[in-house]
């Protein structure tokens, strides 16, 4: 049993599988759990305002827009920061809110994970990396944002909103995984 | 930029390179920069009709800040390429750009360039640095390589003459999406064969073949050969 229990905790969650489930405070101060948008896609969002590639798609206004067309087709859009405190892109939940409202982050929340426990359950790697759940609760995307760190990126590929028209429309999804590139995530050490 | 002579002559190649110098604690990436991280870029320029060869990167170390791996260089690294010039005179130039990584990661970018007149040949400062980098790339390796794939993936390499002496033999996948990177890939040496048994990636790509280098350590001593071969299915 122990063995068992082991192997469940070591095994990282994949693409077809049952995305497991997790309860988070956000900015705002409210807990949002997984299960209370059961029924919807979610996109779930790892980010890190300090790492430079998260910067270079806030900057831009790209990641927002994204959030937005996501939003737009019905998804749920969740940003979550696991970095620890003393690490980068930690804020306390005052400053975040600041730098929430002056980059116009377009999120339909944005959760804190200072201890790392939900980004560690889903084995997330950078900031940004993208997990997509479809409406019964399976994951059907984890990677990148976009297909920009690709050798030749023609035509430009946004792969989580690729990934949601596709799965919306009935299809399957043409790329279901990719490596995600960017900023390890700052995990307590 | 670091070149190996002082003057250049047509048809004589010579080693150059893009130096890059991190702090302590900071790393800039291999071209599989590992689970994170973004790879390092040369993009060399030369007058027309000079041959230039970006050669092999230097052989990556492996980090794991926070306990997810990247792998790439600390300190003091040559890019190397080696250059064949023409009868036409001017000067090299390389545009680099990386991400530098400790706790927090910054862009970073230079374009970097030396003057090589033509005339006689002349071994300059960086010679010998130079040359003794180029003799510690990577190499081609001469052995049996075997890749399976199934519910993980092993590879088995046999090596004609093993160096017994070698202590420890890692793998490096020079392409993301074959297998998983989150723990080093270490293999056992059994005398000439050495197999490394793997977990399949958790961002898989289509892969029909398995690249990297087999890196051999003793102590501080590293070489490494290239391997690529097939990636038969179980």
């Amino acid at each position: 049993m122990t063995t068992l229990l082991a192997l469940a905790v070591l095994a990282a969650p994949a693409v077809g599988a049952p995305a497991p489930a997790f309860s988070l405070p956000s900015v705002g101060g409210k807990s949002v759990a997984l299960t209370d948008h059961k029924g919807k896609y979610v996109v779930l969002e790892w980010t890190n305002r300090d790492c430079p590639y998260v910067k270079g798609h806030y900057d831009k206004g790209g990641m927002q827009a994204t959030q937005a067309e996501a939003k737009k087709m019905g998804a749920v859009w969740l940003s979550i920061c696991s970095s620890a405190p003393g690490k980068q892109g930690y804020m306390d939940p005052e400053t975040y809110k600041g730098y929430l409202k002056a980059q116009k982050v377009a999120a339909s929340d944005v959760l804190l994970d200072p201890d790392g426990k939900v980004g560690r359950l889903y084995n997330a790697k950078t900031t940004p990396q993208i997990v997509i759940i479809d409406p019964k609760g399976t994951m059907i995307y984890n990677g990148a944002i976009d297909n920009a760190q690709t050798d030749n990126p023609t035509p430009k590929v946004n792969y989580a909103l690729q990934a949601l028209s596709e799965a919306m429309a009935g299809k399957a999804v043409s790329v279901p995984t990719s490596r995600p590139y960017g900023c390890s995530v700052k995990y307590k050490d | 930029m670091r070149v190996e002579v002082t003057r250049v002559a047509p048809g004589r190649p010579f080693l150059a390179a893009v130096e890059i110098a991190t702090d302590p604690h900071w790393h800039v990436y291999w071209r599989n920069p590992g689970d994170s991280g973004v790879p390092t870029r040369i993009a060399w320029s030369a007058p027309k009709g000079w041959r230039v060869e970006p050669l092999e990167f230097p052989i990556p170390r492996r980090f794991a800040p926070g306990g997810v791996a990247a792998y790439g260089y600390e300190g003091k690294t040559f890019f190397l390429a080696r250059i064949t010039p023409s009868t036409t005179p001017g000067g090299i130039a390389a545009k680099a750009s990386w991400l530098v990584c400790s706790e927090a990661c910054v862009q970073g970018g230079a374009t970097v360039g030396a003057r090589v007149p033509l005339g006689a040949v002349k071994p300059g400062p960086y010679a010998k640095a130079l040359r003794s980098a180029h003799l510690a790339l990577p190499r081609p390796g001469a052995g049996r390589l075997r890749a399976r794939t199934g519910k993980g993936v092993t590879l088995e390499a046999t090596f004609a003459s093993p160096a017994s002496w070698w202590k420890r033999a890692e793998f490096f996948p020079s392409e993301s999406g074959a297998v998983d990177q989150a723990k080093p890939i270490l293999a056992t040496l059994q005398g000439g064969k050495i197999v490394f048994k793997m977990e399949r990636s958790p961002f898989p790509e289509q892969r029909s073949q398995l690249k990297g280098l087999i890196v051999f350590a003793s102590g501080p001593r590293r070489q490494a050969v290239q391997v690529e071969t097939k990636l038969e299915k179980e």
